[in-house]
C-alpha cells in the first residue's frame, strides 16, 4: 500500500492532475496507470531510479509526449493537440543537458528568444534579461556563445531563459546534476524565493537528497509506479524507499543506524543539526560541564 | 612513472580577449596508480587540464610527461599510443557514441587499437560486464538508452582500449544516487586491482572523498591545492571559491572533535568508524 500524501492546502485548485496515465513504449510500460494532483504553487520532487518513468513523466505534463490512455488536465484545461501552445507557454521545462535547448548565439539572445516569441515589447525584454542574469550571475556572461560556457554556466543560462517567461509550473529534469554544490544550494534558494514570493509550482527531478528535502512533497516512482507519496522527511529516512529508488542513504542517516548498533538510540534523521542536537543533549546529560564549555 | 605539468599554458584563441589564462603556468606532479580527483570553480580549468593529458588539446607552452611518453606544444607531433594508453570520458557521453549499437561502439575502440577480432570482442566483454552492461542494452543504438545507461556506455568504451590512465569528466553527472557510489567503487577497483591511474573532475566532493588519494583543487587556471581530501577541510577560502560542500563526515567529525576530544583526523570516517569513536569518547 503506497504511503498517500495528506495535503495541508486541499482547497487549492490544482495545477496540474494526472488520471490513470499510462504511458507504452513499444511491449514496454514505462507508467502504469499513475494518478497525481498537484496544488498550485506546491514543490513537488520526484524520485526515481534511471529508467522509472520519471523523465516521461516530466515530459506528459508539458507535452513533449502523449499519453497512451488516460487524461492530463493543466490549469483546469485538458491537454490537448489544440492548446499545447497555451499550456506550454505556461510550463517552463529544464533539461538535464543545457545544449538540448540552447537557441541564441549568444546567452542574451538566448534569454531573449522565449520572450519575443511571447511578444513582449522591446524594455520589457531588454529588463526582464537583466533582472534573471543577474539573478543567476550571468551578467557577465551575456554576450557569451553558449558554446564557451562550463557544463555550469549552461545551465544557468538555460534557467534563465526559461525564468524569464514567467511561467507558472516549472520542470527541473536533474537539471542541477551539472552544478556545484555551491550553485546548486544558490539555485534552490532561488526557486525556494520564486516558490514563496511568485506562488511558482515547481517539480524537481533529482537523485540528490538534499534537494528532494528542499520540496514540501516527495513522490518516489518505481518501475512506473508510485511507491510513496508524502513529505520528503518521512520518507528519505526509510531505508527501503531509499534502496528501491536507488538513493544513497545520506551519511547522517547511516550514522544514525551506526550509532543506534553501538547501543547509542537517537532515532533517524537526515539534517545534520538535528543529529548533533540530539548527541548534545545525550552528552550534556552524561557531562553537562565539559560540553557546556567545549561548546 | 608519473603525470608531470611543467609550465603549462593554454588560452583558448575564441576567448583570447579574456584576461587569464585557462591554463596558467602549471607545474604539477602526480604519482601514478592512483585515485586523483580534481575540483574548482566553474570555468577554473579542470576540463581544459584533462583535455591536454591525451593531446586533445595542445598547450601554448610547456610540456607534460604522461607516463613514459612527451607531449610538446604543437606542431611536435603527438607520441604514439596516447590516446590508447589515456582514455578519456567526456562530460557528455552522448558525444562519444557514434555507432549504430553499444556493442559496435565497445568493439570500435580495441580494433583501431590494432587488437584482433577475438581480442577485441574479449575486451568489450569485460568491459561490458564490468559496468553491468546486458545483452539487451549491448544490441540497442545509443539513442535508446537512458542517460545513466548512456554514460556506463561510453565508460565501458574507453576501458574496453585497454588505457592505463583513464580520465572522467564529471562522471556521476545524470546518474542517480546508487549508480553514483556503484560507479566510483568500479573506478576505485580498476585503480586498485588493475593497477590503473583514475583521474575524476568532479563537484561532488561527497562521492569522491572515500575514495580519492590526492585532490587537486583548480582556480583561474592555476593549481591552489595538492593534497588528502581530510587535508583540504579547513581550507574553507578554497572550498568557498571552489563550490564545493564539505562532506557529511567530515563536518560532523570537526563539529564532535573539540567535545569529544577526539583526535586529529587523518582519513575519511566512515559511519561506523565515526560512530565507534563516538561511543568509545562519551562511555
Amino acid at each position: 500500500m503506497p504511503l498517500m500524501y495528506n495535503q495541508d492546502d486541499k482547497h487549492k485548485p490544482p495545477a496540474i492532475q494526472l488520471n490513470n496515465i499510462r504511458f507504452q513504449r513499444g511491449s514496454h510500460t514505462v507508467l502504469k496507470q499513475l494518478s497525481i494532483s498537484i496544488p498550485a504553487g506546491q514543490w513537488v520532487a520526484i524520485a526515481g531510479c534511471n529508467g522509472s518513468g520519471k523523465s516521461t513523466l516530466a515530459r506528459l505534463i508539458n507535452g513533449l509526449l502523449q499519453a497512451s490512455s488516460g487524461k492530463i488536465i493543466i490549469h483546469g484545461q485538458p491537454l490537448q493537440q489544440e492548446h499545447i501552445y497555451d499550456v506550454r507557454s505556461q510550463i517552463g521545462y529544464i533539461f538535464a543537458s543545457p545544449d538540448d535547448q540552447f537557441i541564441g548565439l549568444t546567452v542574451r539572445d538566448d534569454i531573449a528568444f522565449g520572450l519575443e516569441n511571447l511578444c513582449l515589447p522591446r524594455e520589457q525584454i531588454e529588463q526582464r534579461i537583466q533582472t534573471y542574469a543577474k539573478l543567476l550571475h550571468l551578467t557577465e556572461l551575456l554576450d557569451r556563445h553558449p558554446a564557451t560556457l562550463s557544463g555550469g554556466q549552461k545551465q544557468r543560462a538555460a534557467l534563465a531563459a526559461v525564468l524569464a517567461m514567467q511561467p507558472s509550473v516549472l520542470i527541473l529534469d536533474e537539471a542541477t546534476s551539472m552544478l556545484d554544490s555551491h550553485f546548486r544550494d544558490q539555485l534552490l534558494q532561488c526557486l525556494q524565493a520564486l516558490h514563496v514570493e511568485q506562488q511558482l509550482t515547481l517539480i524537481t527531478i533529482s537523485h540528490d537528497i538534499k534537494e528532494l528535502s528542499a520540496a514540501d512533497r516527495l513522490i518516489m516512482l518505481h518501475d512506473g509506479v508510485i511507491l510513496a507519496d508524502g513529505k520528503p522527511e518521512d520518507l528519505l529516512i526509510q531505508q527501503q524507499l531509499l534502496k528501491a529508488c536507488r538513493l544513497e542513504a545520506p551519511y547522517v542517516l547511516e550514522l544514525c543506524k551506526e550509532l543506534r548498533l553501538q547501543g547509542i538510540d537517537i532515532g533517524e534523521s537526515i539534517n545534520e543539526q538535528e543529529v548533533l542536537n540530539k548527541l548534545w543533549a545525550l552528552l550534556s546529560s552524561r557531562s553537562p560541564i565539559a560540553i557546556k564549555s567545549a561548546r | 612513472m608519473g603525470i608531470t605539468f611543467e609550465q603549462v599554458s593554454y588560452r583558448y584563441k575564441e576567448r583570447a580577449l579574456k584576461q587569464h589564462l585557462a591554463l596558467d603556468h602549471i607545474d604539477l606532479s602526480l604519482k601514478t596508480n592512483q585515485f586523483i580527483t580534481i575540483v574548482g570553480a566553474p570555468g577554473s580549468g579542470k576540463s581544459t587540464l584533462l583535455q591536454h593529458l591525451n593531446g586533445l588539446l595542445r598547450a601554448d607552452h610547456g610540456t607534460i610527461h604522461v607516463l613514459d611518453m612527451v607531449i610538446s606544444p604543437s606542431p611536435a607531433k603527438l607520441p604514439k599510443g596516447l590516446n590508447q594508453r589515456i582514455g578519456l570520458v567526456f562530460q557528455y557521453p552522448e558525444q562519444q557514441l557514434f555507432k549504430e549499437t553499444i556493442w559496435e561502439d565497445l568493439l570500435y575502440g580495441p580494433l583501431n587499437f590494432d587488437m584482433s577480432k577475438t581480442e577485441a570482442e574479449l575486451a568489450a566483454k569485460t568491459a561490458a560486464e564490468f559496468m553491468g552492461l546486458d545483452d539487451l542494452i549491448l544490441a540497442k543504438c545509443p539513442y535508446q538508452l537512458s542517460s545513466g545507461q548512456i554514460r556506463k556506455a561510453a565508460i565501458a568504451a574507453v576501458l574496453a582500449a585497454g588505457p592505463e590512465i583513464i580520465v572522467l569528466d564529471e562522471p556521476t553527472a545524470s546518474l542517480d544516487a546508487s549508480s553514483r557510489l556503484e560507479l566510483m567503487t568500479l573506478l576505485h577497483r580498476q585503480c586498485q586491482e588493475q593497477g590503473r591511474t583514475v583521474i575524476v573532475v568532479t563537484h561532488a566532493l561527497e562521492e569522491v572523498a572515500p575514495f580519492t588519494d590526492q585532490i587537486i583543487v583548480m582556480d583561474e587556471g592555476t593549481i591552489a591545492f595538492v593534497g588528502k581530501p581530510h587535508e583540504l577541510v579547513n581550507r574553507t577560502d578554497l572550498i568557498d571559491k571552489a563550490g564545493l560542500q564539505i562532506p557529511a563526515a567530515y563536518e560532523l567529525y570537526a563539529a564532535l572533535q573539540k567535545p569529544l576530544r577526539l583526535s586529529k583526523l587523518d582519513h575519511y570516517p566512515s559511519a561506523a568508524e565515526l560512530a565507534a569513536v563516538i561511543k568509545a569518547a562519551i562511555s
